[in-house]
């Protein structure tokens, strides 16, 4: 009896020492890689950076928590910014750390419309972009509502496509598109009032105005 | 009198109906544009596009005003990187739990 005592153990204990292996396989194959890549989304999420680094190292214990619930060789990244998207919102937006909301009730009908988002389609000049640098783009990106700044962040930064960003975000992909759209109009608005702010002068009116007046 | 008129009320609508089908135009290819930086486009459509910004001087323009703005953007923006120590405390939280 004792003796099939000692046998179970030891096959308890082989099993356990295979599946440690297996996790830290995962986690310094398939995990640890992106660690950047979420510290940079965590900091335009939280703008600062200790903040940033608490949500990475908490989505890391998660990840460790419930890695049975990851399949090896499946898209590692959109699981583990699905899991900091989660934790800043469990951590730091129930405690309203940020005043900066958005209603998304008061935009659903303009989301939900791509006739209307084809419409007031907002363009900017090249030369606006050389005159800038780049601090401007990250006060950009963090001066727009969160939801918005998200899709940002996870398309133009990261590159996911529309389907693991809805999977990451939870909501469709019809809206992650027009969410992206407005969110790339707003950006730049932005852009173009700092490059006003800079002196910068936007002449597309003016030359059509100063033809005119030569005519 | 009144066949001016109604010549004049043609012309207009003629015109309206041009100038709404070129903003419908420009709407979709801002749409295809869109799509085309955000790999959503499949290769047969990719391949039209760009066939379309080689013969048409404004879809090229609009494809590489949308191409500066977007690598304005990824190339600009603060990027964070983790430092030694946390890296460490991170794995060290792991081991331990």
């Amino acid at each position: 009896m004792c003796f099939v005592n000692i046998l179970n153990f030891r096959a308890f204990k082989l099993v356990n020492k295979k599946t440690k292996t297996k996790n830290q396989r995962i986690f310094d194959k398939e995990l640890f890689p992106h660690m950047d890549a979420l510290k940079t989304f965590a900091y335009h999420l939280s703008y600062n950076e200790e903040d940033a680094n608490d949500l990475v190292q908490e989505t890391y214990m998660k990840a460790h928590r419930f890695i049975d619930k990851y399949l090896e060789g499946t898209n590692a990244k959109a699981w583990l910014f699905k899991i900091l998207k989660n934790a800043y919102i469990n951590e730091y937006r129930k405690k309203k750390k940020r005043p900066q909301q958005v209603d998304f009730e008061d935009i659903i009908s303009y989301q939900n419309s791509d006739s209307a988002s084809s419409s007031k389609y907002l363009d900017l000049r090249q030369e606006i972009f050389e005159n800038m640098m780049g601090d401007e783009v990250t006060i950009a990106i963090n001066a727009l509502p969160i939801d918005f700044r998200t899709v940002i962040l996870l398309c133009d930064i990261e590159g996911f496509t529309y389907e693991e960003i809805s999977k990451i975000i939870d909501v469709p992909i019809g809206t992650v598109r027009s969410r992206l759209f407005r969110a790339r109009n707003m950006l730049k608005e932005k852009l173009r009032n700092y490059a006003e702010k800079l002196g910068y002068e936007d002449r597309r009116g003016l030359k059509k105005s100063k033809s005119t007046e030569e005519e | 009198m009144l066949y001016s008129w109604y010549l004049f009320q043609v012309i207009k609508t003629r015109q309206n109906i041009f100038i709404m089908r070129n903003q419908e135009n420009t709407g979709v290819l801002r749409g295809q544009i869109n799509l085309y930086f955000d790999n959503a486009l499949s290769p047969s459509e990719k391949d039209n596009l760009l066939q379309k910004v080689d013969a048409d001087p404004k879809c090229n323009k609009m494809f590489n005003k949308e191409k500066t703005f977007r690598d304005f953007i990824k190339n600009n923006v603060k990027r964070s990187s983790v430092s030694p120590d946390l890296i460490q405390s991170i794995r060290d939280s792991i081991r331990v739990v």
